[in-house]
């Protein structure tokens, strides 16, 4: 589903159309899945978030302007839900002297995604988040500088990194 | 499209294959926009619609003629009250957050009058739209108003549950509860995690804290008379006031855009550099400006392109200050940061002369700045604050009177910046905690720290 089709589809959620929100969720989830795993790294809390989000869209469909930019806003909740997770995270870990290192499991369903598999392993939050924002969701460049809040020039240089390291590991992960 | 990239779509299309929404988010109404419920209405009303709206204006004008009735009725009365009554009591309660200010009150726990007790509170209240807008409210609204400044300074962390605020009084009074109550409301609102403590202490303490030792019957009088900065106050020591707080504040604000100025070095050199390439492509060594609104070959005018860009890029930076009109602006701002980091000779790289600026700032003491005030402020000015006006701030002042206008100013600016640079953090969204959420919160601290008063003392080591 590209940008006008999101936009579109969420104009249709805030005039009460419910087959359109099943189509955005099962068009986006995907991509609203992997960029939630990128902040949160666990299983169970990405598909947490990814509930979370379409709650959230549901209660707020009026809010979402109609001229405005349906990813950005989708994507915007997402980060804002997975920050919300780390920070409650934040006080379970500071108050009860536990690192929650046993839920950061290996998720055995990814052994067969060597690409993904190569992500988790050798990239960085911020590169995985870029290359998330970039294939999955086709934002330029300029765009993701926006929504991570980091110079453009940044950006580009982290992606290659990305693309480099991809490139060299992942037929070795498959 | 590249293998790895079609791979990635189709690996994560599986990763979630199975992963359905929940009940709770289906059975969750769909909130439309007003245009398309108002649409449903009309269908199921109809005429019955056309009444129910006539009958709602009316309602409406029958209501305001009932509540403008009421309100007379409530200005009058508290009046006649208040004529008959007469106290010149007052009462003081100290808000800690750090920053620290003390709040006098009436009997009935409106405030009348603010002091800041220490240097980062004098920072907030210089500002006298934000002081006066404090008074002649209930407390509970005061210290939340407060609060929210410190908030938008950064004095608080959005990232960490090891928040806290104190109030502190000599005397239980219910005012003080109330603002507890309404502050860890606020708290849940903003979805930021910070304790909100209770300190009831002697009268001896509490008065050593605040610096007012009066009665209660002149507490409201002698609060009156002392001034609302700490940088104000028992300044026998010009010069020591000066260093201190003026200085002081200056550093500060200095300090906070080190990563400025590191930038607008890099955009110097990058501008000197690219400059010097147009000068090495062109006849008789013309520059950028020479020959900005001429027609030129391919190199030319994608170097004058990316020049272009670089001055917009600085223009930005410096709040509009710096336009960048002719190569004497470049040339001026560059001598000001030559005095610090050397000269910008052609050979230099970009990558140099950044590590340069970087290495300068990597300790840069409140001692090295001493001394070297008139030049730190100049290549200050090559950034977004606004240093007009800022030449008094580099001697120490003849009067009292011009100290104070001199602490202002630097502090005033000093607000601005920090407002500024916390302003994408206070406005990010942040869920709200729940009153379960927070409750576990404190029962957490409790646990772990035995009593508020220990979580304090722990969180303000």
């Amino acid at each position: 589903m590209n940008h006008r089709e999101i936009n579109a589809q969420l104009n249709r959620i805030a005039e009460g159309d419910e087959e359109a929100f099943e189509r955005l969720y099962e068009a986006t989830k995907g991509g609203v899945y992997s960029f939630a795993y990128s902040y949160l790294k666990n299983r169970e809390d990405a598909e947490d978030a990814l509930q979370t989000v379409f709650l959230k869209i549901r209660k707020n469909a009026d809010k979402f302007d109609k001229n405005g930019n349906g990813l950005a806003w989708m994507l915007q909740i997402t980060k804002n839900v997975a920050l919300n997770e780390l920070r409650s995270r934040k006080i379970y870990e500071e108050f009860a002297d536990l690192k929650r290192e046993e839920a950061y499991s290996i998720d055995e369903s990814e052994l067969d995604s060597p690409v993904i598999s190569t992500m988790r392993k050798y990239l960085t939050e911020e590169e995985q988040r870029i290359i998330i924002l970039h294939v999955l969701w086709g934002y330029k460049h300029r765009e993701i500088s926006e929504l991570l809040d980091m110079p453009t020039g940044s950006v580009t240089s982290k992606y290659k990194r990305a693309v480099d390291k991809i490139k060299a590991n992942y037929k070795k992960e498959a | 499209m590249s293998s790895w990239k079609k791979l990635l779509k189709e690996e994560t299309k599986q990763s979630v294959a199975n992963v359905k929404l929940s009940e709770e988010v289906r059975n969750t109404p769909l909130s439309v926009r007003e245009g398309a419920r108002e649409n449903e209405r009309k269908k199921k009303t109809g005429f019955s619609g056309f009444f129910a709206v006539v009958a709602s204006l009316f309602k409406k004008k029958y209501v305001a003629a009932c509540l403008a009735a009421v309100l007379c009725l409530c200005a009058i009365v508290p009046t006649v009250i208040a004529l008959s009554v007469n106290t010149n009591e007052a009462y003081a309660v100290v808000l800690e957050i750090n920053p620290s200010v003390m709040f006098i009150t009436d009997k009935k726990g409106n405030v009348t009058g603010v002091k800041s007790l220490n240097a980062d509170a004098d920072v907030i209240l210089a500002d006298d739209e934000v002081m006066n807008g404090l008074c002649g409210k209930p407390l509970a609204e005061s210290a939340e108003a407060f609060i929210d400044q410190a908030l938008m300074l950064g004095y608080m962390d959005f990232a960490s549950c090891k928040n806290a605020v104190k109030f502190s009084a000599d005397e239980d009074l219910p005012f003080i509860a109330e603002s507890v109550s309404a502050a860890e409301k606020y708290f849940c609102e903003k979805g930021v995690y910070s304790a909100v403590i209770k300190d009831i202490t002697t009268e001896e303490a509490f008065y050593g804290m605040t610096g007012i030792s009066a009665a209660k019957q002149n507490l409201g009088e002698e609060a009156k008379s002392v001034e609302a900065l700490s940088g104000e106050r028992n300044v026998s020591d010009l010069e020591q006031a000066y260093d201190s707080n003026v200085l002081g504040g200056l550093y500060k604000l200095v300090s906070s855009r080190i990563p400025s100025i590191i930038e607008s070095a890099g955009l110097l050199i990058r501008m000197q550099l690219k400059n010097f390439e147009i000068k090495a492509c062109t006849f008789y060594q013309k520059d950028y400006w020479d020959i900005k609104d001429e027609d030129n070959g391919v190199t030319l005018t994608r170097l004058k392109n990316e020049m272009a860009e670089l001055i917009a890029e600085y223009t930005e930076l410096t709040n509009g200050k710096y336009k960048m009109r002719n190569g004497w602006e470049l040339d001026n701002a560059c001598a000001e940061y030559s005095d610090f980091f050397g000269e910008v000779v052609e050979g230099t790289s970009l990558t140099e002369y950044t590590k340069r600026v970087s290495e300068y700032f990597s300790s840069f003491s409140f001692d090295k700045f001493k001394g070297i005030e008139d030049k730190v402020l100049d290549i200050l000015a090559k950034t977004d604050v606004d240093t007009m006006g800022f030449e008094t701030l580099t001697r120490v002042p003849s009067s009292k009177k011009e100290y104070v206008k001199d602490l202002r100013k630097v502090l005033n600016e000093l607000s601005v910046c920090l407002k500024k640079d916390n302003k994408a953090e206070y406005e990010a969204e942040r869920e709200k905690i729940s009153a379960e959420s927070y409750d576990e919160y404190k029962s957490k601290i409790i646990d772990k720290y035995g009593s508020f008063e220990n979580f304090w003392q722990e969180i303000k080591k």
